[in-house]
């Protein structure tokens, strides 16, 4: 019942410099998760990007990427889903 | 240290929206600990509270996926989240549109300062 | 399910009957599988008590022909599904009198006190916006990626598509597995 919600993960998760994704629905709740990423962090992404929506409340919501040396974390809301991907420069 | 403990827990309150009570028990419902925002919501301090879901999740406990950790209720206007750290209980609830998931994500965040008043409890 | 629960707590009296002295404790660590046997012994296989009877003698039989051993094993397993079994309705809620309700606030709360005032936490470092990254400066000029920024909204379109196509496949079972690995 959920093989396109896994097929679309694994797609996403293999694409180039990808090392996790993660699909959290409207109450932080991960819906899936592939990877190495921690589903806890659906909760946290999604609290992320509604304090980040908050800065522009007429516009649609942003796309916001945490650097940390080589790595970036992408997280974008939209409508029910939050989606949130790590990703790792090769060294 | 009391204070700087509430005030750890003040913190979270305030961190996830829509959050309107957090609250540490013993299993008979006996307040360890208790922060809230002012919202009229009484009912998680009713005796009874506490007590039922311990019940319930030793019940919860036999439907043979393992011991219950957590149990989230949904209610029209309300969502309450308890976790099962015996012999302490956490109770947090908040509103219909809380994020849920940023309440269980402060389970880790949590574990090391429950393990402090644990001890309390255990002192029999 | 109802008349199920005079028929353990029938069961429960008669290994009371035959002096089970079986800790519950160790119900834990008893892990019958499909291959035990509920009787040790395979001479006791043939022995009267599994012998079609009349319903009047069977409980004489059996008490009779049973050795001590085989009553543990048969005390283990009526306790363990007892307390497997779930039966939400018999537990009664043991509700606190205000009395001791008060008084173990109280007892909590000074030992609290007495705990977190004896415990020296470390200061906690001062705290500075981006002090614990190195190079801020660099960080803070790196542009985004335009590959980022487009492979996140592909994915959300394809999670929306995906969300739009769940539904439960009925398959006569009670209980649906739901993303459980």
């Amino acid at each position: 019942m959920e093989q396109q919600l896994e097929k679309a993960l694994n797609e996403f998760a293999s694409q180039p410099e990808t090392v996790g994704v993660l699909l959290a629905n409207r109450q932080g709740l991960c819906l899936g998760a592939k990877g190495q990423i921690n589903p806890n962090v659906s909760g946290i992404g999604m609290a992320i990007s509604e304090q980040v929506c908050k800065l522009e409340p007429n516009l649609n919501p942003p796309t916001i990427c945490l650097y940390s040396g080589n790595k970036r974390c992408i997280i974008k809301k939209d409508g029910e889903l939050t989606g949130v991907i790590y990703k790792q420069k090769p060294n | 240290m009391t204070d700087e403990v509430k005030k750890y827990f003040n913190g979270l309150l305030h961190k996830v929206n829509g959050l309107y009570i957090i609250q540490v028990t013993d299993r008979d419902g006996v307040p360890l600990l208790r922060v809230s925002q002012d919202k009229n919501v009484d009912f998680a301090l009713m005796p009874s509270f506490i007590p039922t879901f311990a019940t319930a999740s030793e019940q919860a406990g036999k439907l043979g996926l393992g011991r219950n950790k957590v149990i989230i209720s949904m209610y029209s206007n309300y969502q309450v989240v308890q976790m099962n750290k015996l012999p302490l209980i956490l109770t947090f609830v908040g509103g219909e549109h809380c994020n849920t998931g940023h309440i269980l994500a402060l389970e880790h965040q949590l574990d090391a300062h429950l393990e402090d008043i644990k001890l309390a409890v255990n002192e029999a | 399910m109802e008349y199920l629960r005079p028929v353990w707590n029938c069961l429960r009296t008669f290994c009371g009957c035959i002096h089970c002295s079986e800790d519950i404790g160790n119900q834990y660590n008893y892990e019958p599988s499909e291959r035990t046997y509920l009787l040790a012994d395979p001479a006791i296989h043939n022995s009267p008590a599994l012998r079609q009877t009349n319903s009047e003698n069977l409980s004489n039989e059996f008490a009779q022909s049973l050795p001590r051993k085989d009553e543990n094993a048969l005390c283990r397993l009526v306790q363990s599904t007892a307390m497997n079994m779930i039966d939400v309705g018999a537990m009664d809620l043991h509700n606190l009198e205000n009395e001791e309700y008060n008084d173990r606030i109280k007892l909590y709360s000074q030992r609290l006190q007495q705990q977190w005032n004896s415990i020296q936490h470390p200061e906690k470092g001062s705290s500075g916006f981006l002090r614990d990254i190195p190079n801020a400066n660099d960080q803070l000029c790196v542009m985004n990626s335009t590959d980022d920024l487009l492979q996140m909204s592909n994915f959300l379109r394809e999670g929306h598509a995906a969300l739009l196509n769940l539904r439960v496949d009925h398959n006569e079972a009670i209980v649906v597995p739901f993303r459980i690995p």
